[in-house]
């Protein structure tokens, strides 16, 4: 099987109570193990994390009035990490300029999400085409508990062989979207995976 | 535990005074260039060092070290709300001199119910901040209260006019239900605050004035025992959704009229500074997105002056949210001596304090 080289072009939208609507740029690059991912919102490293690491599929909500008024300041900036799954390592580098080292274990979610999770045990659903490619629908429960209380709710996935080219999650007025709007498969060269000099 | 300059101590080190014994054995990492930094520290002569103690992760602590008081230039703290809070910090360190986004800076001489509600609502938290004998809590304070009221209004207004569903506002997910009868509390104080002003002086009043004054007086009756009598830190929602309230559409109207006030007063603000007054009054204000985009453009000018502010008076903290800092600094709000501190899980300056506190750990004696 031939090493990844893929570079993805993500569009990460959110709508929820009270918040001002998410639309953000994202850029996957994957080159074997070597992994690159670019959120251009501003927003801080922990709810970019959030998009894909929060258990509702939501991202981060704020628990305050002043954290859901923050999300109407208009952030600039872009933050990236760099990632090496076989050696364990990775930086990340916020909107401000500022790097630090990480286990890739903590940033591998942001990259990671282009790829299906094992599907075993979900049912296919509809058939169609995005970029393409031909895709198939599948339905996913998210359960859990965070300070919320417990929950159980649908994710909808839309697969293209190894690939995700949408994830949807919904709840009552909350909704979230992460969709793929472009895939090249070989262009990706070791200076896309390869952090900038300090 | 004791590191100087990267080696841990031991108990027969000669450094080591009665004051410090205990701490080379107790757990606790604490790391120091040198031995005077030791010594003040266990002299209490400090503000920018200790351990503070949220989890999760082993250990349960991690040592933070901060901008001292003889080096120039204020520690801003960018925080993840639901993670390291700057009551954490202060906890840990000791630190007396700050401003933190949660605090209001207003001059309460006018609105004695408002700050009635307002010190209730906040004792747990002046007292989580040692400051609940304080003779003035807005010396500690980074924004208006008056923005957030508003935005109360907005968000209550919304779901009882069909906006949203009413239901949201129990929802422990969409929290919002939360802030939103806190800030009815307040704005209920303030509205009965305006009420007697006006009242006193009717001829001084605006339009916005008079027409609230005149609906405090129509509703009192009814809807002052139901809103002075909702639980501290409650989700309104839990006292309304499903049941058939007679005064709702008072409290509907209410909220309309506060926010109306509000949306007025912004417009001559005196805390702000004539360029940010045309800045926010350039804003429209018709829609629900629009209004929101205008109070938060009002909070954030506030915020930035009252950070400039506590620059200038030599203030040794500020807290806030990370987006905050973010913004402050992308727009050159700080000063080229300001020291930022990222304090999220995955903040620059927080995994730096955790890295340094974990690797102390793994390698003890």
């Amino acid at each position: 099987m031939a090493p990844i080289n893929v570079r993805a072009k993500l569009t990460r939208g959110r709508k929820f109570p009270a918040l001002r609507d998410l639309s953000a740029a994202q850029t996957v690059w994957w080159l074997g193990e070597q992994f690159r991912f670019r959120d251009e919102s501003g927003r801080p490293v922990s709810e970019v994390l959030a998009d894909v690491t929060a258990p509702r599929g939501f991202g981060s909500t704020p628990r305050s009035l002043e954290g859901i008024m923050d999300t109407f300041l208009d952030l600039k900036g872009v933050t990236e990490v760099y990632g090496d799954r076989a050696k364990g390592t990775g930086i990340i580098i916020d909107s401000q300029g500022r790097r630090r080292a990480v286990d890739a274990s903590v940033i591998l979610p942001l990259a990671a999400q282009l790829f299906a999770e094992d599907l075993k045990g979900l049912t296919p659903g509809a058939r169609s085409k995005i970029l393409g490619r031909d895709t198939v629908a599948y339905a996913k429960t998210l359960t859990g508990s965070d300070e919320a209380g417990s929950f159980r709710q649908e994710q909808k996935l839309t697969v293209a062989g190894t690939y995700v080219l949408l994830r949807e999650t919904a709840a009552g007025r909350a909704s979230a979207r992460t969709e793929v709007t472009a895939l090249d498969e070989g262009v990706v060269t070791a200076a896309d995976v390869t952090p900038p000099a300090k | 535990m004791i590191w100087v300059n990267g080696v841990q101590i031991d108990p027969g080190d000669p450094n080591i005074t009665p004051a410090t014994l205990a701490w080379v054995t107790d757990g606790f990492i604490r790391d120091y260039a040198n031995w005077a930094a030791v010594n003040a520290h266990a002299n209490g002569n400090t503000d920018h060092v200790g351990a503070v103690a949220v989890g999760p992760g082993v250990p349960a602590h991690t040592w933070v070290e901060f901008s001292p008081a003889n080096v120039a230039g204020i520690n801003v703290l960018g925080e993840d709300h639901t993670h390291v809070r700057l009551e954490h910090v202060r906890a840990a360190t000791g630190l007396t001199s700050f401003v933190y986004e949660v605090f209001a800076c207003d001059n309460w001489n006018n609105y004695p119910q408002m700050m009635a509600a307002y010190n209730t609502e906040n004792n747990a938290r002046f007292n989580l901040f040692g400051i609940q004998a304080a003779p003035n809590h807005t010396n500690h304070a980074s924004e208006s209260i008056f923005p957030k009221l508003a935005v109360g209004m907005l968000l209550l207004a919304n779901c009882l006019n069909g906006g949203a569903p009413v239901a949201e506002l129990a929802d422990r997910v969409a929290y919002y239900g939360l802030p939103v009868q806190r800030y009815l509390k307040i704005a209920w104080g303030f509205a009965k605050d305006v009420r007697h002003t006006e009242q006193a002086a009717p001829l001084a009043a605006t339009a916005e004035e008079t027409a609230l004054s005149l609906l405090v007086h129509q509703h009192t009756a009814a809807v002052d025992g139901f809103i002075t009598g909702l639980p501290i830190d409650g989700y309104l929602g839990d006292q309304i959704v499903g049941v058939t309230l007679p005064h709702t559409p008072a409290l509907l109207a209410l909220a309309n009229a506060i926010l109306n006030l509000l949306i007025a007063r912004s417009a001559h603000d005196g805390g702000l500074l004539p360029p940010q007054q045309n800045q926010l009054n350039l804003l429209p204000h018709g829609t629900f997105m629009e209004k929101y985009v205008k109070l938060g453009l009002w909070r954030n000018l506030y915020f930035v002056n009252r950070v400039t502010h506590a620059v200038n008076n030599n203030v040794r903290f500020a807290g806030m949210g990370q987006q905050h800092m973010a913004y402050l600094s992308q727009n050159n709000h700080l000063p080229p001596t300001a020291h930022l501190y990222d304090m999220q899980p995955q903040g620059a300056e927080w995994r730096g304090f955790r890295v340094k506190t974990t690797t102390h750990w793994a390698n003890h004696h």
